[in-house]
């Protein structure tokens, strides 16, 4: 008998913990100081850097509130839905590769708060590429309703 | 193929002209020694920003030649993706007159003004887009 896997819960879920790390990824500027080590730059480099920040910021937020508020959309099995789905589970996909595979983390900040907050963050970018891969897979037919 | 669809493919072209342009940005700005002042933490994130805005526009491009129908008021989510790509490149359009620094865009006149126009049109692209129905 096959698993009924509750894609709508599941959107909804990934949707506000995409919220919710919005909400405390504010905090990481900061956390890391980057205006203290911003100010080294020319302004229009440094100007980039927020433009760049903030960009990504609204994007995230953007695949929160698709996620929470209009779950339907993704969940049709449309091409677009499956492209949009595919996006979403790269994109964070890449993002845990980068934490492992590129940040020099013997730089990054010590302590118990650090690391519980690395942890946190990489399980999230893990789920969050599962939820959205499995719904790609489910556009296209292999996973259930 | 209708007006807006065409304007759409103009659209994915400019998004893949504007991605492309930021790694001359990272030449003409010398990023490479401006990031060398940096903590090296804080100049990787930099170099992983770029790396995502480039890619996230470069696809912006795609699915706008791609699912064209769709983002012209084809369907709920093409209408909701022109949305946000309405507003994502309206909010460029008033990072490039009040955030840029100003000395640089008097420097470069005729670049400024082609940054100008791509992000107004984009912005009016798809908020046109957004607001058709076709269903």
């Amino acid at each position: 008998m096959p698993i009924a896997i509750p894609w709508h819960g599941l959107l909804v879920g990934a949707g506000a913990a995409q919220l919710i790390l919005v909400v405390a990824s504010l905090a990481i500027p900061r956390l890391l100081n980057w205006k203290g080590d911003l100010a080294k730059l020319r302004p229009l480099t440094r100007q980039v850097f927020w433009t760049y920040a903030a960009y990504i910021w609204v994007t995230n937020l953007s695949f929160g509130l698709l996620s929470t508020m209009t779950p339907q959309l993704l969940l049709d099995r449309s091409p677009l839905a499956g492209f949009v789905c595919s996006f979403i589970a790269v994109y964070w996909a890449a993002r845990v590769v980068i934490q492992f595979g590129y940040f020099d983390r013997t730089d990054a900040p010590k302590g118990r708060f650090f690391v519980l907050g690395e942890t946190a963050l990489v399980t999230l970018f893990v789920g969050l590429t599962i939820v959205y891969g499995g719904l790609v897979a489910r556009a296209f037919g292999a996973l259930g309703r | 193929m209708n007006r807006i669809e065409v304007h759409l493919w103009v659209a994915a072209v400019l998004q893949w002209l504007v991605a492309s342009s930021n790694l001359f940005a990272a030449w003409i700005f010398a990023y490479r020694r401006e990031l060398a002042k940096l903590s090296p933490f804080v100049r990787e994130v930099f170099i992983v920003q770029n790396i995502y805005i480039v890619t996230t526009v470069a696809m912006f491009g795609v699915v706008s030649i791609v699912f064209t129908p769709e983002l012209a008021g084809g369907s709920a989510l093409g209408r909701f993706l022109s949305g946000f790509l309405a507003i994502f490149w309206g909010g460029r359009i008033i990072i490039q007159l009040f955030f840029y620094d100003q000395e640089v865009k008097r420097s470069r006149p005729i670049a400024n003004l082609v940054f100008l126009a791509t992000f107004i049109y984009l912005c009016g692209v798809f908020a046109v887009a957004c607001l058709r129905h076709n269903r």
